[in-house]
């Protein structure tokens, strides 16, 4: 990560050209960060997402998603669910805990109506 | 007290009620009070993010009165069932599982090998296993073989309001059974229900009777009465049937003799 953080600094003075130098020595970790995901993640897409299976469908997350990350993005109660990890029942206790990977299958799961 | 004993659990309602094909979350919740149902059964489904604020959680697990029965419909097989078992535990907290696997979406009938081996595992890891089944006493005996807290033989399939399609066969079931018997699916009137409680059924599961009724809270306490008076009918004895007359008020004929004398 950290090499593609110089790689993008350098990137980023030949894009102000504008007489304002833009120095990295201002910029926190976390602002470089999110303006090199803000210009350069459509360009390099791969290095910053994943690709999983949510309820049978093909979806992208970040990189570092977490099953709590995925659950709130899709605005499902992490108390009001039962996950499904590549075929393991996820006991609650565990799911702060577990980070995604590439490829998982994720079974998403609440309680219905039904006779 | 005359209560229905399923495992450790004890419940004076023997009206189980089935949470699907209501109107609204509303209709549902005031059908289960009015029922004074203490068991209820509730399904698994993939989360929904189009619709999300359908919380049928929310209000059935703030209700202490209530005890939740999810069922496994949906599975195709024991492992999928045995899965959905497993995920309704830690969803729901309760022990009860309705095993429901019907392969088949036009008659919705029960797979009796897939139920059989998925009760076996689950009654094995504790659950109080609650199976669907064709009205079978072999399976049903097999199924408490098995450690089931019951079985539940159904009346008529899913949904049809055929009511007590199966009785002879549901009458050899209660006579053999050393577990509660509870009819599950098919009734459609009250009266029936009152009929199989007469019969020597433990328990009813009704939840399209009361569903689709112009007025689900009125048909669930119609539901709860017969029910009751099914069951107390049960208890006090029904007579014994007969052939032929038998008299209730004595056979004299003082009033011929007095016609004769008028005349």
């Amino acid at each position: 990560m950290e090499c593609f953080l110089a790689f993008y600094f350098e990137q980023l003075s030949y894009l102000t050209p504008d007489g304002n130098i833009f120095s990295t020595a201002y910029l926190t970790l976390s602002t470089a960060k999110s303006i090199i995901r803000k210009y350069f993640v459509m360009e390099h897409k791969e290095f910053f997402t994943m690709k999983i299976t949510v309820n049978e469908k093909p979806r992208e997350c970040d990189r570092d998603c977490s099953i709590e990350d995925l659950l709130s993005k899709i605005g499902a109660a992490p108390d009001r669910v039962a996950i499904v990890l590549n075929d393991d029942v996820l006991s609650p206790k565990r799911i702060p805990y577990v980070v995604l990977k590439e490829g998982d299958r994720v079974e998403i799961l609440t309680l219905a109506a039904g006779g | 007290m005359d209560t229905l004993a399923l495992g450790a659990y004890k419940f004076e309602s023997r009206l189980i009620m089935g949470t699907g094909k209501f109107s609204d979350t509303r209709t549902m919740l005031a059908a289960i009070e009015s029922a004074g149902a203490q068991l209820v059964t509730v399904a698994l489904r993939r989360f929904n993010r189009e619709r999300p604020a359908d919380d049928l959680a929310g209000p059935l697990l703030a209700n202490k009165r209530l005890t939740l029965m999810p069922n496994t419909s949906g599975a195709a097989n024991a492992r999928e069932a045995i899965q959905a078992a497993r995920l309704a535990r830690e969803l729901t907290g309760s022990p009860f599982i309705k095993i429901e696997i019907h392969p088949n979406p036009h008659h919705l009938l029960p797979d009796p090998i897939e139920t059989y081996e998925a009760a076996r595992v689950l009654a094995g890891e504790g659950f109080l296993v609650m199976p669907y089944i064709s009205p079978d006493p072999v399976l049903a005996k097999r199924l408490e073989d098995v450690g089931c807290a019951s079985v539940m033989p159904l009346g008529a399939p899913i949904g049809s309001g055929q009511g007590l399609a199966t009785a002879e066969m549901l009458k050899i079931i209660i006579r053999d059974a050393r577990v509660p018997v509870i009819v599950d699916a098919g009734l459609r009137a009250p009266s029936e229900a009152a009929a199989a409680m007469e019969m020597g059924c433990d328990a009813l599961l009704i939840n399209s009777a009361i569903a689709a009724a112009n007025d689900p809270p009125a048909m669930a306490a119609a539901f709860a009465k017969a029910i009751e008076a099914g069951r107390s009918a049960r208890l006090a004895g029904l007579m014994s049937r007969n052939d032929t007359a038998l008299p209730t008020s004595p056979l004299t004929s003082f009033l011929s003799a007095a016609d004769e004398q008028g005349s």
